[in-house]
């Protein structure tokens, strides 16, 4: 299959790049663990959190060169000569931008949460129920945002591959071409998913409780048996949602695919080296 | 004798530009075209509408009854002037994935012609010097067994001493005896051998269009001396 062929290719040219990273998180971890005890409580955590946002950017700025890379040293000659289609070729670049960035956040991610919890760990006020608690709450979230962080990158690096192919349709103004493109779709995906989140029917509105999630209720129990405070946590057992609109989502999804296939189109039939 | 390549009033523009400007032809089986011409005549412009890398403002490209596109890409070979192999990739990985993609790969002729060309399976491309990648690209377009290959200035980096064995090899044992090939060049003297017909492209338009022998003939003299006198 010629999507596995290019996906190789894409992973061959940056694993060496991608270990590298890897290891280097994997030290950066095993380091601010080390200090947990030593420096200022929360600060390891925080590098880490600081990390995170710091992939996510890199992320967003990456996507771009995924495509442009083939420009700069005239390898688009090479890709589009080949006989593979358009949506082959956006695939394995989009596949591998969502693996290499997919498995850094999240991984840094569940990092995170390890040296959060080593620092909760060597707080003496937090007793074996309410650690217990923090934990399940952490991985709980920690889960429920395992999808929705692959979403965001999907749908970061089709904008960003889309655009980019946009761009190139042109010989002059490539990046004004691509960044109206970019705030364009992005703009009218937005005003879209708006619109429709005020007809969309009370169904296609699911909801889910911060309670359940973060586990306040274990929490709330567990504070209160070691008589560390009185507190009551009921209003966000009770009153806390995380909604999303269903239809919104579709809006989202719609169009994203949408784009992906608009843009493999311009790439069999309309870009030229 | 079938045509493999059917070209009917082909236009392109750059801006205000005519790149090519009306241009009919027809390749058949097996032959040969000497596409000659100045730089800036057409001649790279012709090769990417036929390869599928840049699209007609106006006409029509048939290969093998197919328009360009990822089924007629699977049949054309091209050599572009640029250096277009991942720079980052080996020799050896670079023959990998570009055959991977083409069932008329012939593995056993890109290792004959790895060897003609003397070139190390293990070097990196991006470590090639000019005339080494130049002849690898050579090695990755003559390995296919395609219906259609397009060289675009396929002598430009190669080392006058080198040329001969090139051409040689080209024309004889690496070629395949039903593919049509367009060899667009300035270079015309190194090459003139292998042509059966040559079309002269001057400002995107054919200036003269026949067989080699027959216009050798008529005018009396080399290839190279009859473009000599029509870019005079």
């Amino acid at each position: 299959m010629n999507f596995i062929k290019l996906y190789k290719k894409e992973f061959i040219k940056d694993c060496k790049s991608f270990a590298v990273t890897l290891i280097i998180m994997t030290a950066m971890m095993l380091f601010l663990y080390s200090r947990i005890g030593y420096w200022t409580p929360g600060i390891p955590t925080f590098i880490l959190a600081v990390t995170i946002f710091g992939f996510s950017i890199a992320a967003f700025i990456s996507g771009f060169d995924y495509m442009g890379d083939e420009w700069e040293h005239n390898n688009h000659y090479l890709m589009l000569s080949l006989p593979v289609r358009g949506r082959d070729i956006l695939g394995a670049k989009l596949a591998w931008f969502i693996t290499e960035f997919g498995t850094y956040i999240l991984l840094l991610g569940a990092y995170t949460i390890v040296v959060l919890l080593g620092e909760a760990r060597e707080i003496d006020m937090i007793n074996n129920a309410l650690y217990s608690a923090i934990t399940v709450a952490a991985w709980r979230t920690y889960g429920i945002m395992v999808l929705p962080v692959l979403y965001v990158l999907a749908t970061t690096g089709v904008l960003a591959l889309s655009s980019y192919t946009v761009g190139s349709t042109v010989k002059r103004f490539k990046f004004w071409v691509g960044a109206v493109s970019f705030i364009g779709s992005a703009g009218v995906f937005f005003y879209l998913s708006n619109k429709v989140m005020e007809i969309s029917s009370a169904w296609m509105h699911v909801e889910m409780s911060l309670g359940n999630i973060l586990a306040w209720q274990q929490i709330e129990s567990a504070l209160n048996s070691a008589n560390v405070a009185n507190i009551n946590l009921a209003s966000f057992v009770n009153n806390v949602v995380i909604g999303i609109d269903m239809l919104a989502l579709l809006i989202w999804t719609a169009g994203f695919v949408g784009l992906f296939f608009i843009a493999s189109w311009l790439l069999e039939n309309v870009v030229e080296v | 004798m079938d045509s493999i390549l059917e070209l009917e009033g082909l236009k392109k523009r750059y801006g205000s530009i005519w790149a090519l400007d009306g241009i009919d032809l027809k390749v058949g089986e097996g032959e040969v075209l000497g596409l000659l011409g100045p730089n800036g005549s057409g001649k790279t412009t012709m090769l990417k509408l036929i390869a599928g890398l840049a699209r007609p403002t106006d006409g029509r490209i048939l290969i093998n009854g197919q328009k360009p596109g990822p089924v007629s890409k699977a049949h054309t070979a091209i050599l572009p002037d640029v250096d277009h192999i991942y720079r980052w990739m080996t020799v050896r990985q670079a023959i990998d994935y570009v055959s991977s993609f083409y069932e008329d790969f012939d593995h056993d002729k890109a290792r004959r012609l790895i060897e003609l060309m003397n070139i190390e399976t293990d070097m990196k491309v991006g470590h090639l010097s000019r005339g080494m990648s130049e002849r690898f690209k050579l090695v990755l377009t003559m390995s296919r067994n395609a219906e259609l290959i397009l060289l675009d200035e396929p002598l430009g980096g190669i080392d006058p001493t080198s040329r001969d064995k090139i051409v040689y090899a080209i024309a004889t044992e690496y070629r395949w005896e039903h593919s049509a090939m367009i060899i667009a060049t300035h270079l015309v003297r190194d090459i003139e051998s292998l042509f059966d017909k040559v079309i002269f492209l001057k400002s995107g338009q054919i200036a003269l269009y026949g067989s080699a022998d027959e216009l050798r003939e008529k005018y009396n003299e080399s290839v190279e001396d009859i473009f000599k006198e029509v870019f005079a």
